[in-house]
């Protein structure tokens, strides 16, 4: 009888592991790309520094009343109701679309008028015209709002003797509710249209001057062109110019604080969104006829934001519709 | 590039991204003063208008081992809310203006002077220091400048009108409210306006008054904006508008310059600080202003203030320091540098002071404000004084603006502070 054979099941205790080949070990992905991380670090530092802290600041200061120097108060939603129901903040919001309104569509429509007029083939002294238009953009806010003061001042202003002349009686520019308005949509209006009319200016070097060649050649106009060619073409500079005009339209503050010297205006006319914030601020610019209270300002900033917000996804909508057609 | 040169770029990379994020605060501009040697290092932070231009040198010679740095700042305010906020980053002294008593809630950080060598001996108008005493009684702010009322005035004006150019012969005739009045309403039948806008006028009857929004009672705040004191100079303002007796123009606004340029505001009551912007607007060569006694009495109001700090531990040295900032030595240097109006009395007998200025026709406006500095027996201010008062201007432009009704605007500003104790 043969003996059986003995077999031994090698015991995996007693034999070393087979040398498989393993992967050196991975490394946490942050050590691994430390250098790319700290590329990108600057933005999220500062992000984090002056975006995401008062953001979560401002939440907790909006439950309180402070003044900024005394004991704060906690208030619960108190401020957020003060938002609502004070009526301070639905003048303001009027204001700043009424002003937005008065002031940057008028600088859009004259803007994109300039640039199409400016950009004519052969048009000579385009360089100076181009300057011209652009140098109210790089002068102080507070000078423009000096010569504006002394341009529509009421009783000794220029506008108002120049009127006289004319045989038309004086306008309370600076007095009564709409002439603030006026004033200070025409202060955007002069300041900010060379801005706008540069953007547009680059917008329409891109269009293939060929596409206007060839509609000539078969026949059209140039309004013909323009509606048909340039603003088509022109689309996405469009959409630039109306996201970025109405994100700062609805920012509006140096314009009138400096106009009406820290005040608001007669019934508070020149009172925009920021404005009524940054008096509620204690700020040492904003004039001194209120009491800062801190959580009050982090409740309109919380109110500024929605706005801002709505504004935004209506501007997105739109951009939408026009991808889509 | 090895592995150490790498460290160090990514060092040197992380630490400009943190000088870039907190630049601002480490490279402010500021200009060094004073000697430099083993005694302390402090800083002073102050608007441009409210110390004198020679303040490094002064400081320098007064303290020649102190490290001291003035650091001349506009918005002051936004800085010191915020360092007392966060408790650090403050100075060890700081300039103050007209609303000082915003501070009182904090008041336990500034050094009391009395507790580092400061007695009251005289040498201030005596209306001065109380408005820098905090609700204690602490000395926790000393007086740098103040605002005395003038009448100032056109002389060829008032000779037109029929009245004398003369200040103290036109201070005799137009002495009470009533005269100022029937001033004004002759200037207007000539088409001409003796008051530039109702504010002055409304200040200058609560300091007349020593009057304050929120008085003190056993150590306790009691509210009395709704006061019959208050109620008389907003309605002797108010019927001056509703008249057109007052142009309607505030000071410091083009308007204002337009009005005094073209000879439609031929005269007005404003503080001796407005000077300043009366001059340029007038015409520097113009010698036919001049300025005398308020009509209804003297008033003033205080204006800039001193303080130290002791967060920095340098309360001590603080304190001398800021005790010769409102010493007659740098307030006279104020004076001649800035044209701040100084509280101390010693000066108004300083003959370099008290020389005529061609501007007035060789008047001498330093010794009429003096004059009138002098006899102030109490000032306005106090608590919450700079805002509601400006709150009470709104109303009144507003009369002036829409012919809202006086007690109608007036009742609003009162509802709207009527629980205000600080």
């Amino acid at each position: 009888m043969a003996e059986p054979a003995v077999t031994t099941r090698p015991d995996v205790t007693d034999v070393p592991p087979a040398p498989t080949p393993s992967p050196r070990r991975r490394r946490p992905a942050l050590v691994r790309h430390w250098r790319e991380y700290l590329a990108i670090s600057p933005f999220y530092v500062l992000f984090t520094a002056f975006g995401l802290v008062p953001l979560v600041y401002a939440v907790q200061l909006s439950t309180i009343s402070w003044d900024g120097l005394s004991d704060p108060v906690f208030v619960g939603l108190d401020q957020f109701r003060r938002v609502l129901t004070g009526g301070e903040f639905s003048v303001a919001l009027v204001n700043t679309v009424l002003i937005f309104l008065m002031g940057q569509v008028p600088v859009v429509i004259g803007a994109l008028v300039a640039a199409v007029l400016l950009s004519r083939p052969g048009l000579r002294g385009a360089g100076i015209y181009q300057t011209l238009f652009f140098l109210p953009q790089v002068t102080s806010v507070v000078a423009i709002a000096v010569v504006f003061q002394s341009l529509f001042s009421n009783s000794y202003g220029i506008v108002n003797r120049l009127l006289g002349m004319v045989g038309v009686e004086p306008v309370p520019w600076l007095e009564s509710a709409w002439g603030v308005k006026v004033v200070i949509a025409l202060m955007i209006i002069w300041q900010t249209t060379g801005y706008f009319m540069v953007i547009f200016l680059a917008g329409l070097a891109a269009i293939d001057p060929a596409l206007h060649e060839s509609a000539t050649l078969d026949g059209a106009g140039a309004v013909r062109r323009f509606f048909h060619i340039t603003l088509p073409m022109l689309r996405p500079t469009i959409i630039f110019v109306m996201v970025t005009g109405t994100i700062s339209g609805f920012q509006l503050f140096t314009q009138p604080q400096v106009l009406l010297n820290g005040g608001t205006g007669p019934s508070d006319s020149g009172l925009t969104m920021m404005f009524l914030q940054v008096r509620y601020l204690g700020s040492s610019g904003s004039g001194t006829q209120v009491l800062p209270d801190l959580g009050y300002a982090a409740a309109i900033g919380w109110a500024i934001f929605v706005v801002l917000v709505v504004v935004a996804a209506l501007n997105a909508q739109i951009l939408r519709r026009s991808r889509r057609s | 590039m090895n592995q150490l040169t790498k460290v160090l770029t990514a060092a040197a990379v992380a630490g400009a991204t943190v000088l870039a994020t907190s630049g601002c605060g480490l490279l402010a501009s500021s200009s060094g003063g004073g000697g430099e040697g083993d005694g302390p290092t402090l800083t002073i932070w102050a608007r441009p208008a409210s110390i004198g231009e020679n303040a490094e040198t002064l400081l320098a010679q007064q303290f020649p081992d102190h490290d001291i740095t003035v650091s001349r700042i506009n918005d002051i305010d936004d800085k010191l809310r915020a360092g007392l906020r966060a408790g650090s980053g403050l100075p060890d002294i700081a300039f103050i203006g007209g609303n000082l008593s915003d501070y009182f809630a904090v008041s336990d950080q500034f050094v009391d002077f009395t507790e580092h060598g400061f007695t009251d001996d005289g040498r201030y108008v005596p209306w001065v220091l109380e408005p820098g005493q905090d609700l204690q009684g602490r000395q926790v702010a000393l007086p740098t400048d103040i605002g005395p009322y003038g009448f100032f005035y056109r002389a060829d004006a008032m000779e037109e009108l029929g009245y004398p150019g003369d200040p103290e012969e036109l201070a005799a005739e137009v002495s009470t409210w009533e005269d100022y009045r029937a001033l004004s309403e002759r200037a207007r039948e000539a088409d001409r306006f003796t008051c530039d806008a109702p504010y002055g006028l409304y200040v200058l009857g609560l300091s007349q008054q020593g009057y304050r929004y929120v008085d003190t009672d056993g150590g306790q705040p009691v509210n009395q904006v709704d006061s019959p004191v208050n109620k008389e100079a907003y309605d002797r303002a108010a019927t001056m508008v509703q008249d057109d007796l007052c142009a309607g123009t505030n000071p410091y606004s083009a308007e204002w310059n337009s009005a005094i340029a073209q000879d439609s505001v031929v005269a007005f009551i404003g503080a001796g600080y407005q000077e300043g912007i009366l001059k340029p607007a007038a015409g520097e060569d113009s010698t036919s202003w001049r300025v005398t006694a308020t009509p209804g009495g003297p008033g003033s109001t205080p204006g800039s203030f001193v303080t130290a700090l002791s967060a920095n531990g340098n309360g001590e040295a603080a304190a001398e320091v800021a005790q010769f900032l409102a010493s007659p030595e740098a307030l006279k240097d104020a004076y001649l540098t800035r044209g701040l109006f100084p509280p101390a009395v010693e000066l108004y007998e300083d003959p370099e002071l008290l020389e005529g200025d061609p501007f007035y026709g060789g008047q001498s406006a330093f010794a009429t404000l003096a004059g009138v500095a002098s006899g102030t027996e109490e000032a306005f201010g106090g608590l919450g004084s700079g805002t509601i008062s400006s709150r009470f201007r709104d109303a009144l432009d507003e009369v002036h603006t829409t012919g809202r009704d006086p007690e109608e605007a007036y009742q609003e500003v009162v509802g709207e502070f009527s629980d205000y104790t600080g």
